[in-house]
Parts: structure tokens; sequence; C-alpha cells
């Protein structure tokens, strides 16, 4: 009730301050905001495009066995018995364990506790009206620093997530470049193969030093190509996984760690 | 004693202030329309000082001529609000009650009478009332995204001071009335029987509270703190004493304090009146006496009994039996040798003029004790909740949550009183102040005006001091000068007492509030600045993360790219030889098995069959093919 | 000359991209696509290829005129000479931006106040520090998500920014081109198209956030009017009696009342508000931002314009050179 004002002059000025840090104060929290809205969206990208590639060495994969395959024991199984396994592809597994780790951690908006009627009447005590104005704002702009400080960090992870996708990419596009000359080959050889049998009938014993190679040959890339179907993209006993592991690792416990202090 | 018969005369206008806030007690429609209507006069609008914009005295109207509705007829935005008047209190009904609720000189109707006032009311837009909701006015004056103009803010500035002017001198007009009320109904008898009234009404709530149908708090509570908390307490012990009942208490009172007691008692057996409360000082000096000699804590038996009678009047008295006695009593925490002193000069004094005196002039003494005891616990040793903690804190605390606020409100103060202060230096201030105080009581000793005028004089200035004072040596001050003034009467010693016991009496508020604050300061200071130290803390987590992310990315990418570079050269010279032996003239069997196996290498595994041999002898065997 | 056409039984296995990368190419989805513009000649590898097709999904068709094809391709540049149109359905401001979330839970206190009101009045200070001083914050991480996802394509130049795409579409089309006519008679950089709108003020706002962020904050504030003492009706509050050892009279025991509160239902009914409050300026908020990507594109389009004009007009002699 009995609040006075002094003269209006010297604390318009406190207010107009208070009122230019309020502005930087947004200014702040906006970028904060766009560095996560970033992260999170470098995150999706990357992490669609993986899914596309991986997908990709999928449809190689099963390109192989359902087409060339067929042909090869078709054509081979004149000379020799195939005793043929086709096993359940599980390389999605490790894939999905990146995906699941590199869930950003949503960040938290950083406030700032608005005082307690104690605290507010100490300041104004000691700092006077105008005085209990900046130090609002002075804190609103504190804790709009803070909250850019945690959208860098998060930032920082999601390009570190985005690294381990790209790397997986880029996996991923090799062994579909491999698979693919692979097959080529394979065809090749079957071509091959099918002629030097009708060429010379099923007994291998009457066949040219040559000719036994061209057998060979086929076979030894029938089992090469089993060998590269069964490449998981992601080895996780590699180093490269484990790498990965660990710099996603690492991340975190600072995401975690910065939440707690955001938290007190 | 007639209690009962006293208290009739007290309770004639209903005196005291409901403690619960409930607006219906003190809004007034009627009043509100009223003022509407005065404003408005003949017109159906006017122009608004704050927000410059026009104002329809009927809702309807305006929101007939600005409402705004988008295309599928939905309200999306409330702009005839804007234009619509409204009634509204400048001062909120509940922060004018917050702030009076425990002056026991003022009624539920005074307050609706006084928070309806022309003064205190204004017409402004309906969104501007509904946005402030309860921001206090100030808030709204520097809110800077309200989009008001300087102009308004100005005028709303202007409005406020006002309307606390107003108020102010409204109410203690009123309380003075009020007291002087009280001091007209017994007009023959002096200041000091005023004082003893709130005595006895706090007495027969006490009376419940020793037969142990109330609880202390209650009865504080409904007797308002500050009356029972100075006065009434004390009479506690009176009442039952003089009741002759023992007052039996679990812990605290020893044989050996009863003992004690009896002597005392039995001693002063032929004394005056004045000497009932001299006793009653004494039996709380031996309790404490048994704290001196350590088989209790002070904190316990200041609890058992009732902190505060023991705590200001015993500890105090300890000293009087004590020095009396030749002893110098020590205790732990409390006692300084300011008030060693100042108890030692007061009894002295006192027992040289007890004769003169009635019992009244104790009841200032401790009211005086009280303070001082709690100026004491400012020095820190103690922490003002502790000390009054069983006998109701909140009444110290509402008394002083009051206080906080007009401290806290009252960072300048536009007060000719203190305007004055400002201008003529730190001392000259509190001289001044005190100097105001001093010269009606030198008046009242003087004879030059009657009790109930002194009651007047400083019911008016004592609450306007009370709230503005902001420091308990302002009261203190205030007391040594008006014991000054009043010395050459009485003697040095007494004169300074009782002179300060006036002042403290007024200052009483302010001092135990101030002081309860100040305990908390240090702590809320520190907290304040919480805020820079957590951006600190995140600022050097981010250096860091950032950094050590950075590292683990670079050594993350080393890793990839040794690997795709193995990968890729193994790879492309594993074909290339496949290409180069397929071409021959002659078919290189060799050399593609070379191929095969160097692209193998890259997953650690190789050819099948690494020679024709191998090949030719596996043939009559079923051919292992693992997709 | 004849057109190569794969049809859907492909299964991407590769093997005509592999021996025949003249012809073919890999396409979005892994499967084997003809590169365009490119027509099939006499050639013995494609035979082998076609022929070898694991699914036979290679074929030829008819016969074909470049000239006309040529043709066709020139039509669709002309098509798109006109640049990007963008329209409020574009940037449409759904209802999944307007979705405030990550309010705090401020459920119920301890049963630690004297009175209902201290109760009501602590659960109001816990719900404005916790829940309405956020206001502002919750509003900008809406309208930040939807400057980031909806119009970033507009003010970026990486591959999901829209002048990428769509130059894109136009390289296509002039590699067909390319194809089709001699290359050696066309400049080499003649497939490329890098045209991208100048990096003006308002891009650069864009992109910090200034615009389409801070400023429209207070286009939604307009639309929320409540002050957090408004709220005070949501907050609950509940008594029990609790037992104060020995704090009564004498050292005894005593039963007291307690108040608590629960602030969760201001919390909730604040979080539809202030929905409420961000879908009343969907149409502000999509008329500002599309005034301020008007001018981007515009300036992409003015400069498409120049670049593309100069490709037709080669084409054109390229076509007229023709036999």
């Amino acid at each position: 009730m009995l609040i006075e004002l002094a003269t209006l002059g010297v604390l318009a000025y406190s207010a107009d301050k208070s009122n230019k840090m309020d502005q930087q104060a947004l200014a702040k929290r906006s970028k904060a905001y766009t560095r996560e809205a970033e992260a999170c969206d470098l995150v999706n990208q990357k992490r669609n495009t993986a899914d596309k590639k991986m997908q990709i060495v999928a449809k190689r994969k099963r390109a192989v066995i359902e087409s060339t395959l067929p042909r090869f024991v078709e054509v081979y199984q004149q000379i020799q018995k195939i005793d043929l396994t086709i096993s359940d592809k599980n390389e999605l597994a490790v894939y999905n364990n990146f995906r699941s780790s590199g869930v950003l951690q949503s960040m938290q908006t950083v406030t700032t506790k608005q005082l307690t009627d104690r605290q507010l009447i100490v300041e104004v005590v000691f700092k006077g009206i105008a005085g209990s104005m900046i130090a609002d704002s002075e804190r609103n702009l504190s804790a709009a620093r803070s909250q850019l400080s945690a959208a860098n960090v998060v930032y920082s992870q999601a390009r570190s997530v985005a690294e381990v996708y790209d790397a997986i990419i880029g996996r991923a596009e090799r062994i579909s470049s491999l698979i693919m000359r692979m097959n080529a080959l394979f065809l090749g050889s079957i071509s091959e193969t099918e002629r030097i049998i009708a060429q010379n009938g099923t007994n291998v014993k009457t066949y040219t030093e040559q000719d036994k190679g061209v057998l060979m040959t086929c076979v030894n890339i029938a089992a090469v190509m089993a060998d590269v179907i069964n490449i998981p993209v992601l080895d996780e006993n590699g180093e490269l996984c484990k790498s990965a592991i660990e710099m996603i690792q690492t991340g975190e416990a600072y995401l975690e760690q910065m939440n707690e202090i955001i938290d007190q | 004693m007639n209690f009962i018969e006293e208290k009739g005369d007290f309770l004639d206008k209903n005196l005291g202030i409901a403690q619960d806030y409930d607006r219906s007690n003190y809004d007034s429609a009627s009043a509100k329309k009223a003022y509407k209507e005065k404003v408005f006069g003949d017109s159906a609008v006017i122009t608004d000082s704050t927000t410059g914009e026009i104002l329809h005295k009927s809702q309807t109207a305006a929101q007939k001529k600005y409402h705004m509705k988008n295309a599928d007829g939905e309200n999306v935005s409330k702009k005839w609000a804007e234009h619509s008047a409204e009634t509204d209190h400048i001062n909120s009904l509940k922060s004018i009650h917050d702030k009076v609720k425990h002056n026991p000189f003022l009624s539920d109707d005074d307050i609706q009478e006084i928070a309806n006032c022309d003064a205190n009311l204004r017409v402004l837009p309906k969104s501007l009332n509904a946005s402030k909701g309860e921001k206090s006015d100030i808030e709204i004056i520097f809110d800077t995204d309200n989009g008001l103009s300087l102009k308004g803010r100005v005028h709303l500035a202007g409005e406020k001071i006002k309307s606390d002017t107003v108020l102010t001198e409204k109410l203690i007009a009123r309380t003075g009335e009020n007291i002087g009320g009280l001091a007209v109904d017994s007009a023959k008898k002096s200041v000091e029987d005023n004082a003893m009234k709130f005595v006895r009404y706090g007495v027969d709530h006490i009376a419940d509270v020793a037969t142990g149908e109330k609880t202390l708090e209650d009865a504080v509570a409904d007797v308002g703190a500050f009356a029972v908390e100075t006065v009434g307490k004390d009479v506690i012990k009176n009442v039952a004493d003089s009741a002759g009942e023992k007052i039996k208490s679990d812990t605290v009172l020893t044989d050996k304090l009863i003992a004690h007691t009896d002597e005392t008692i039995g001693g002063l057996a032929i004394k005056s009146i004045e000497d009932n409360a001299m006793k009653f000082m004494r039996y709380g000096v031996d309790h404490i006496v048994g704290v001196a000699t350590g088989e209790k804590t002070l904190e316990d038996a200041v609890a058992d009994v009732g902190a505060f009678a023991v705590g200001t009047v015993g500890k105090d008295i300890i000293k009087n039996v004590a020095d009396t006695a030749g002893e110098k009593i020590k205790l732990d925490t409390v006692l300084t040798d300011k008030l060693i002193a100042r108890t030692g000069e007061t009894i002295g004094g006192l027992a040289v003029n007890s004769a003169k005196k009635s019992v009244e002039d104790n009841a200032m003494k401790f009211m005086q004790y009280g303070v001082d005891h709690i100026a004491d616990v400012a020095t820190g040793e103690k922490t003002l909740e502790d000390a009054v903690a069983d006998v109701g804190a909140f009444a110290v605390e509402t008394v002083g949550k009051d206080v906080i606020k007009n401290v806290a409100d009252s960072a300048l103060v536009n007060n000719t009183v203190y305007q004055s202060l400002k201008n003529s230096g730190a001392l000259g201030q509190l001289i001044q102040v005190g100097a105001i105080v001093a010269e009606s009581t030198s008046r009242l000793i003087d004879g030059e005006i009657t009790a109930d005028e002194f009651m007047l004089e400083i019911g008016d200035k004592g609450a306007t001091m009370v709230a503005q004072m902001i420091g308990s040596e302002v009261g203190a001050v205030v007391g040594e000068i008006i014991g000054i003034s009043a010395g050459g009467i009485l003697g040095a010693g007494a004169g300074e007492i009782i002179g300060r016991a006036i002042g403290t009496m007024i200052a009483t508020v302010a001092c135990n509030v101030i002081i309860a604050v100040r305990t908390n300061i240090i702590n809320n200071l520190k907290s304040l600045d919480d805020y820079k130290l957590k951006e600190k803390a995140i600022r050097k987590l981010e250096t860091e993360a950032i950094a050590e992310m950075e590292y683990q990315r670079q050594k993350f990418r080393n890793i990839v790219e040794n690997e795709y570079q193995k990968w890729d050269k193994n790879i492309e010279s594993g074909f290339d030889m496949i290409i180069v032996s397929a071409c021959k003239e002659v078919y290189d069997l060799q050399g593609i098995i070379n191929g095969l196996d160097k692209i193998l290498s890259v997953f650690g595994k190789s050819v099948m069959f690494k020679n024709l041999d191998e090949y030719e002898l596996q043939l009559d065997m079923p051919l292992k093919l693992n997709f | 000359m004849r057109q190569i056409i794969i049809n859907e039984k492909c299964n991407g296995c590769g093997m005509c991209i592999v021996k025949c990368p003249k012809y073919f190419e890999e396409n979005a989805d892994g499967n084997a696509q003809v590169i365009k513009g490119v027509l099939a000649e006499n050639d013995t590898v494609l035979n082998t290829v076609i022929s070898e097709c694991p699914v036979k999904a290679i074929s030829l068709g008819n016969n074909v005129n470049k000239k006309q094809l040529i043709k066709e391709e020139l039509d669709k540049l002309k098509a798109l000479a006109n640049g990007l149109a963008v329209n409020r359905d574009d940037i449409a401001f759904t209802d999944g931006y307007s979705c405030i979330t990550n309010f705090p839970y401020i459920g119920s206190s301890r049963y630690e106040y004297r009175s209902s009101s201290s109760a009501e009045s602590a659960g109001l200070d816990a719900f404005t520090s916790r829940a309405y001083s956020q206001i502002d914050s919750k509003i900008l991480d809406c309208i930040t998500t939807y400057r980031v996802n909806v119009i970033k394509p507009y003010y970026s130049t990486d591959e999901r920014s829209i002048y990428t795409q769509f130059n894109k579409k136009i390289s296509d089309i002039l590699t067909a081109v390319a194809n089709l006519v001699d290359k050696d008679k066309l400049p080499s950089d003649f497939c490329n198209l890098d045209v991208y709108p100048d990096r003006d003020i308002v891009w650069k706002m864009l992109e910090k956030g200034e615009i389409v962020g801070e400023n429209f904050v207070g286009i939604v504030k307009r639309e929320f009017e409540y002050s957090a003492s408004y709220y005070r009706t949501y907050i609950d509050y509940d008594d029990t009696e609790v037992t104060e050892y020995g704090r009564g009279m004498f050292g005894r025991d005593r039963e007291v009342t307690k108040y608590n509160y629960n602030a969760q239902d201001a919390v909730n009914e604040l979080r539809s508000d202030l929905q409420d409050a961000v879908r009343y300026a969907k149409s502000d908020i999509e008329e500002a931002t599309l005034g301020y990507i008007k001018g981007i594109v515009n300036n992409y389009n003015q400069k498409l314009k120049t670049c593309l004009n100069q490709k037709i007009r080669i084409v054109e002699s390229a076509i007229s050179k023709l036999q």
C-alpha cells in the first residue's frame, strides 16, 4: 500500500535497460531452439538416408538369392550335389542398436526460477525497486545463455550421431556395390559354366584343365558370394562399432550432466 | 479485579479485523457503481487516461462495437474488452486487508468504508483489469510488454500515490479515533490503564490457556499478537500466581524453582502490587537459574513455559536476582552486557520509583525488555523463530510480514517526515524522528496534554512511523531520545527506560520484523546470485563437452577412413586381378583365385578351393554352401 | 535408335549397371534405370545384358526420333522457366506445430501449510514460477520448430533446399538433352545449374531466427491474455490432520490441520490455453511468413529465368543443327 515512487526518471532508465536485456534473452533463446531443431533435423535426415541404404543392401542380397542362386543351382547341380542353406539375415540388429542410442535427449528449457517472496523482498530492500527489475532481466538473460550452451552440446551430439550414420551409409554403399559386382561376375561365370557343361557333358574327369578351372572358378565365386552376403553392415566386435559406441556414449554422458545442472 | 466489567467497554465497537480475507466483507458494489456514475456523468463514453482508448460505460455497447470474430464466427480476439469500463480498486482490497488485519483498533466496517473511498477507486478498461489480475500497479507500470504508453504509466503512478496517501491518512485517523475512543471510554484513567485494558483482555483468554481450554496460539490469535505478546503472557503468571495455583509443567519447573519462588513470594508479601510484578519476574529467573547451572538448555526452558514470557522477562530478571544477590549468571547465547547493564539500571531505577508508579509502568518495562531481547537475537545468536516457536511463530511472522511489505515497498518514501529525514543526513534523520515522538511524550509528562490526546498523537505518528521506519536502530534511538528529554523529570535511568519503552512500543513491530528478516538476508543474498554460478557451471561444461566430443569424432573419423581405404584398395585390386586374368588369352585360373582371395581378405576369409586338386578331391561329396 | 525400357520386374541385382554403365545407372531405390537421354545403339554388350537379366526386365522399345525427344525435353524446360511458386499451403502451420510440450509436472505438495489460503498461494507461486514463466519459451519453441522444419528449405542451399531440388529437376532434363545431342557441341558446364537466391538480410534474419522467431512471440501473445493469477481457481487444496509431537502446551502433543496444494490442473489448463492461442495465431503467422519468403523466391525465379533462357537458346540452336 505504501509503494511510493521517487522520480519517474530514474526508474524509467532502469526499466529501459531491463527491456533491452529481455530482448537479448529472447534472441538467445531463439538461437538455442533453432540449434536444437536443427540438431534433430540433421539426425533425422541422416537416419532416413541410412535406412534407405540399408534397404538397398537387403534388396541386393535378396536379388542374388532369388535370381542368381537358383540359376547356379540349376546349372551346377549337373556336376555336383549341392547342400544349400539359406539363413535369416540378422544384419539389422546392430543397426537398430545404433538407431536407439542416437536418440537425442530433449533439451530442457533452462528456466529462471522466479524468486520466492522473501528473496524478492530482500532484493527490493537492498537494491531498490529499479535494481530488482534489472536483476530479473539479468537472470533471464543468464538462463537464456545457459540454454544456448545446452543447445550447443546437443548439436554437437547430433553431429556425432550423424557421423555414425555417415559411416553406416558409407559401408552400406560399399557392400551394395560389392554385391552388385560380385553378382555380375557370378552371372557371367554361371553362363560360362553352362556353356562348358553343354559342350563337355557332366563327367568332369573328361574335362581339360582349363575347363575344370572354369567349374572351380564358378564354385569359388559362389562361395565368395555366400561370404559376401553374410557380411554384416556393422560388425559389433569391430573397431568401428566400438569407437562409434564410445563416441555416442561420451556425448550422452555430457548431456546427462548438463541436464542435472539445469535441473537444480 | 473486575476484568469482566471492563471488557464490555472495550468491545463496544467490535474492533478487530477478521483474519481470513473474505472479499465480501470489504467490497462495495454500491460504492463502485456510484463512482462509475460520477466519472461518466451523462456521457456514454470517456477517454481512458491510462491507455488513451475510448471507454464505454456499457459492456454490451463495447461488445457490439468492437467484437472481433473470424470467418467461422469464432471469437478470435477480445478487442471489445479494451473499450469496456470497469470500476476497480487502486490498492486492492486484499492488500489493504493484509496490511491492517493485525491492527486491533480497526474493524471490518472501517476497512470497507475506507477501501471504497473515491481516492482508491478508478475506472479502467476491462482488458487491463483482467490482465492486471493480482499484479500490483508497480508491476504494470514497469512491465514493458503490455503496450502501455509512457503517459499512461505516469498516470497510473500518480493515481497510486494519491490513493496511498489518502488511504494511509484515513486508516491512521480511524485508528487514532478508535484508540481515542477507547481512551475516552475510560476518560478518567491514565494512558497506562489503556495498556492495562489490553492486558486484561488478553488475560481473560490467557486464563483459559492456563486451565488448558485453549492453546496459547489460539488465544494469541484471538486477541491480536501484539497485545498479548508483549503484555498478556507476562500476566499469565500474574493471574496464575495470584490465584494461588502452582503451575505445573512437566520438565521445566524444578523444585528448586518452586521453592525459590515460594521464598520470594513470601519475602515480598508485604510489598505493593508492583512487587507482584517483580515476583513473576523472579519466578522466571529461578527457572533460568536452573538453566544457568546446566540442568537444562535455555531453549527447552523457554519452550516449555512459553518462550516469550520467560525469554523476555525471565532472562532479564535473572540479572535482577543475580545482581541483588551479588551473583553473576552467565547465559550461553542471549544475554549481552548491554542487556545486563540496562537491566541493572532499570530495576534499580524502578525500585526507587516504584512506589509512585502503577503496575502499568512495569507493563511498559516488559515490552521494552522484550524488544531488547529481540534486538539481541539480531546479533545472530538465535533466530527469532526459535525464540518464539512455542507461542506461535505466526504472531511475529504475520506482524512481521506486514512490515516486511512496508519496508520493501518503501524503497523511497514520499512523505514529509521522510523527506526531511532524507535531507538531513542519517543521524539527523533519526534524531528528527525521535524528536517527534519525544515531543509528545514530554508534553504528556509535563501535563500539557491529556492521556487521550497523547494516545491520539502517538497513535497518529506512531502508526505512520511504524509503517515507514526501516531499522530497529531508529526505534532504539527514538527511545534514547525520549529518555533524554524525559530523563530530567524522572531521573536519568528510569527516564531513559520509560522513554525507550514508548519508543519501542511503537517500533516493536518494525523491530521484530526487521530482525526476523535480517537473519535470513545473508542466506537470501547468496541465493540471489545462484543463477550466476549455474551459468558458469553450464558454460564450463559446454566447453569441455564440445571439445571432448570433437576429439572423439576425429578419432572415429580416422578409424572410418582407415577401414574404408583398406576396403577400397583391396576390393578394387581384387576385381582388377580377376578381370585381367579373365581377359587373358589363356584363362589365368591362378590370377582369378588370387583376385578372389584379395577380396575375401577384407573380411578375414579366403577362397574355397585354392587349386584344382582340392576341388577335384571333393567332387564326390555334396557342396556345402551357406547363403 | 531405340529406347531402352526397364519394367517393374527389376529386382535391383545391378548386373546391368555393372556391365553396361554407359546405359544404366542406379536410382534412389537401388533399382536400375536408363540414363536419361541415352538411346540404344547396336551394342553386343547391351544385347548380352538384356538376355542375361535374371528377371528379364529389360527390353527395347520403338525407334525414336532424336529431334522429337529433344523437343520434348525443351518443352519441359520451358514449362519450368517461370520458376517456383509458393503459396499458403506450402508453408502451412499445421496443428502438429502448435503442440505445446514438456510443461513440468507440478502435482501435489506436502501437507505443510497452515491454511487453505496459504496453500493456495503457495500453489499459485509454484505454478507461476515453474509453468507460467515458461510461456514465451514454449511459444518460441513451437515457432522455431516450424521454421526449421517447414521454412528452412526456403533459406538453405543443402540437399533439402527447394532451390537445390528445383535445380536438380532442371539439371536432369539438361543431362538428358546433353545425352541426346552430341556432347561436343555443348559447353562443358551445360548440365550444371547452380542458381540460388541472394543471401540478403531477410535470409540472414531467418537463419538467426530473428524473423519467424522471436518476433512472432508477440503475435501469439496477442491471443493469450490470461495473467498467472487467473489460474488461481485451478489450484486445488486438500487438508489432513497432522500430529505435532510435544508442540502443545506443557509439552503435550497436539493435532493440527495442515493443507497442501495441487497445481496440476492449472498447468494442464495453461497448456491448453497456450495451444489455443498458438492455433488462433496460425493465419497471422502464415501470412507474415509468406511475406518474407516470397521475396527470396522471387529473387531466385529471376536469376533462374536468366540462366534458363540461356540454356534454352543453346538447345534450340542445337536442334536446328541436327539433321
